[in-house]
């Protein structure tokens, strides 16, 4: 009977045959980069970690797979917030990050052919000079890859007017867990319009559960020609919350709805410097964007809600560079928390808008029942919480408060009526929570569309769902000493 | 126990579940399920833009109540008075506004469906974002009541817009629509519609009409623009109405292609009566016999439907196009 140890060196050996040497990584200190996502609290180091950069290639890797009876995990830049790509024992980590390519760019169409590892951002890049972009855009969108935005149904600041991924790609080709190769949705060469089953749509959103995506035919859209963006500068959260539920009953859909609480953005100040005021209680970015016809009167609009509200001022951006500058602090709001604190956790909970000044009463008395502080930015014009908890992960009470105050923030986000994931996904993180927000009948549904793909669970297992590795009451595995 | 979830039945669909096992073990299939009993706007919260409605609520019933406070689901399709929610989700049915609002599953953020072993889920939710678990939400639309029964819906909605226009104007077909197309890109207008139709007797020639949709102000600078581009006759959307009303659904052929070869593909169409979304790249016409296939389904969908319904009660799968 061969050893592990000499079915892992064949498996090494058959994977180089298929991609070269040089992009097959076995080695410790080659596969350290890979224990992890963005959600550092678990941590497992994969077996093998492969780099094809070719449909053909990922259909041998998987064929190898399915022949050495392991599982294999697709991995795209690894900026996931939940562990969805955190490696199982055994696992081959498939990473598209060589397929970055963008294929084909069809302006009259409004479409783009793109590899599963290209950027996010690279796509608007290159079709900007046809007046066009790709609209979902998350903030790790500098990074982030299309195909995972596919398996995470990305979405992002501008999601409130333009949609989530879902709404922005037409088809994609996948390789199952059984080696073959498909085409779901439409293809380049097709329309819009496919009739049948919208399992494009089921794939979406399935965090790399169901096969591994190779290409993506996105959906392109006019880049609009103006935009005011404002600054709503607040004593309260309570205040900028009812200033966004004012501008929505109002029938403005602004293009963007971002709320910033006093403690993100002290640290985005002094990270970045862009002039925010350090004493606010809330900061609301509100952006409209569109036709200039018709936009300096929903400004105003928005300008007077937020005034009747106790806004102390409204600012608005004068120039691109200026909006460039308040997008880019937004967006990089989570890198700034290292000044307040070694680690954080970040929590994706949705609340109905209506209950946005209740689920931050609800954080807050959170924060002082746990002694963590909690800054907050966040959707607010989706309802799309992202409460930072912070503490430090050499201190195990710390963690364990951490974690708790996270799950505490989930279930009343539920209790609440929302949901337990707005964008970041479920992967290992939230899977014991699967079965608070979905009936055994829903998650046993769940669980037959995934036998459609994988009936033999090969493919990023052990994630969503919950399994005896993952309860409630967490204990890290492993810690960074101090 | 979960916090938004449904017991075994819902309400009023005891008897469902019941023909369902009566269908099973008589090895039939179960005819169309009678929703009347879920035609009940459950709730609408206008501050969040959502509402909840029984599937067998009139579409046109549910599109009034939700104008009573200013809202609507965008979706425009031609209906009957007896069409209701459920038909709408189950065949994917959108109108002229597909343009400028997109598709049922666009706006469809949780469903309560009866599978065939008549068990209730809950796919889905009640908030306009949402990726906890796999979206059913998205294979249960426009899935034809195959892998299960819609009961309730839950969709976000969008103010009604202040003021709509349409325009019309006629045009040759081939490169002359090509080159309108293409101004009307170049123009950076954003029309909410943009259909052609054919002209009684004329096989040169079809009429565009292009609609806006908004506040006062933009719909005016738009169809000022419009009016540039030869749009001048006022116009609606009674092309759309027209058609459907001499065409029944399932005796309509329906193409899609990219919308870049539109105005050639029309140059060479021989159809008496037809209608194309020249904003999606869809033609309608009617259907000869020649034109009938059996349907076409992938081996994935055919997998799909056998899990989902392996005794084969419920209606077979849309074809694909």
């Amino acid at each position: 009977m061969p050893s592990a140890h000499a079915n892992r060196a064949a498996l090494v050996d058959d994977l180089k045959r298929i991609v070269g040497t040089s992009h097959v990584l076995s080695s410790e200190s080659e596969l350290r980069v890979y224990e992890c996502d963005a959600y550092t609290l678990e941590k497992e180091l994969p077996s093998i970690v492969v780099l094809p950069d070719s449909t053909h290639q990922v259909s041998q890797i998987i064929a190898c797979c399915l022949q050495h009876e392991v599982p294999f995990i697709p991995r795209g830049a690894g900026t996931n917030l939940s562990g969805a790509v955190l490696a199982v024992p055994d696992a081959v980590v498939i990473s598209l990050a060589r397929m970055n390519r963008i294929l084909e760019v069809d302006p009259a169409n409004r479409r783009a052919l793109v590899e599963a590892g290209c950027v996010n951002v690279w796509v608007t890049n290159a079709v900007k000079r046809h007046g066009l972009l790709y609209a979902p855009d998350p903030s790790s969108q500098t990074a982030c890859t299309i195909g995972g935005n596919v398996a995470t149904n990305s979405g992002g600041p501008h999601t409130l007017k333009y949609g989530v991924t879902t709404n922005h790609v037409l088809g994609f080709e996948m390789v199952l867990p059984d080696a073959s190769v498909v085409w779901l949705g439409s293809a380049l060469s097709d329309g819009d319009e496919t009739g049948g089953l919208d399992l494009r749509g089921a794939v979406i959103g399935s965090e790399g559960m169901f096969g591994v995506v190779t290409r993506i035919l996105v959906n392109l859209v006019e880049a609009p020609p103006s935009w005011r963006t404002l600054l709503g500068v607040f004593e309260s959260v309570e205040q900028a919350s009812q200033t966004v539920s004012d501008i929505i009953a109002a029938g403005i859909i602004p293009a963007a709805l971002e709320m910033m609480d006093q403690l993100i953005t002290q640290a985005v100040e002094a990270a970045y410097h862009f002039g925010f005021p350090l004493d606010a209680g809330a900061l609301l970015i509100i952006e409209l964007d569109g036709l200039e016809a018709g936009l300096e009167d929903g400004a105003c609009v928005v300008e007077q809600l937020c005034l009747q509200n106790g806004a102390r001022e409204v600012r608005r951006a004068r120039t691109d560079a200026e909006r460039a500058e308040l997008w880019k602090c937004r967006k990089r709001a989570f890198g700034a928390i290292g000044r307040l604190s070694p680690n954080f956790l970040t929590q994706d909970g949705v609340v109905p808008r209506s209950k946005l000044p209740e689920i931050m009463r609800f954080i807050h008395a959170t924060s002082l029942k746990f002694g963590l502080r909690i800054p907050n930015v966040f959707h607010a014009g989706d309802g799309n919480i992202h409460p930072l908890i912070l503490f430090d992960e050499s201190d195990p009470k710390q963690v364990k408060n951490a974690v708790d105050a996270g799950n505490e923030i989930l279930s009343e986000c539920l209790r609440l009526g929302g949901s337990v994931s707005g964008e970041h996904g479920i992967g290992v993180e939230k899977a014991s929570f699967m079965a608070q927000q979905f009936c055994p009948a829903t998650i046993e549904a769940m669980l037959t569309l995934r036998r459609v793909f994988d009936p033999d669970r090969r493919c990023n297992p052990d994630k969503m769902f919950p399994t005896s590795k993952h309860c409630i009451d967490f204990a890290p595995r492993r810690q960074i000493p101090a | 126990m979960p916090i938004s979830t449904p017991i075994s039945y819902v309400s009023g669909t005891e008897s469902l579940a019941h023909e369902l096992e009566a269908a099973r073990r008589s090895g039939r299939c179960l005819g169309a399920p009678d929703l009347r009993g879920l035609s009940g706007l459950i709730e609408h919260v206008p501050e969040d833009m959502t509402a909840t409605a029984g599937c067998g609520m009139p579409w046109n019933q549910l599109q009034s109540a939700l104008a009573s406070k200013g809202q609507w689901l965008p979706l425009d399709p031609c209906v009957s008075p007896e069409t209701t929610l459920g038909d709408v989700l189950n065949q994917d049915l959108f109108g002229p506004n597909r343009l400028g609002s997109g598709k049922a599953r666009d706006y469809v953020l949780g469903l309560k469906v009866m599978q065939a072993n008549g068990q209730v889920i809950s796919p889905g939710g009640k908030v306009v974002k949402n990726v906890a678990g796999f979206d059913l939400c998205k294979l249960f639309i426009g899935a034809a009541g195959s892998l299960g029964i819609l009961l309730e819906a839950t969709v976000k909605l969008l103010p009604i817009p202040e003021v709509e226009a349409y325009r019309a104007r006629v045009c040759p077909l081939g490169t002359p629509l090509q080159a309108l197309l293409s101004d009307l890109q170049l123009a950076r207008i954003s029309p909410c519609v943009l259909d052609a139709h054919s002209l009684p007797g004329v096989t040169d020639h079809a009429r565009v009409v292009i609609g806006f949709s908004g506040s006062r102000t933009t719909v005016d600078w738009q169809t000022h623009h419009a009016e540039h581009l030869g749009f001048t006759e006022p116009a609606d959307l009674s092309h759309d109405h027209e058609f459907w009303a001499a065409h029944p659904r399932s005796h309509v052929l329906v193409q899609s292609l990219p919308t870049s070869q539109l105005a050639s593909k029309l140059a060479e169409f021989r159809s008496h009566s037809w209608i194309c979304r020249l904003g999606n790249g869809l033609i309608y016409s009617p259907a000869s016999d020649a034109q009938a296939r059996p349907p076409q389904n992938s081996a994935l969908e055919r997998l799909t439907k056998q899990l989902y319904d392996p005794d084969n009660l419920l209606p077979p799968l849309p074809s694909r196009l």
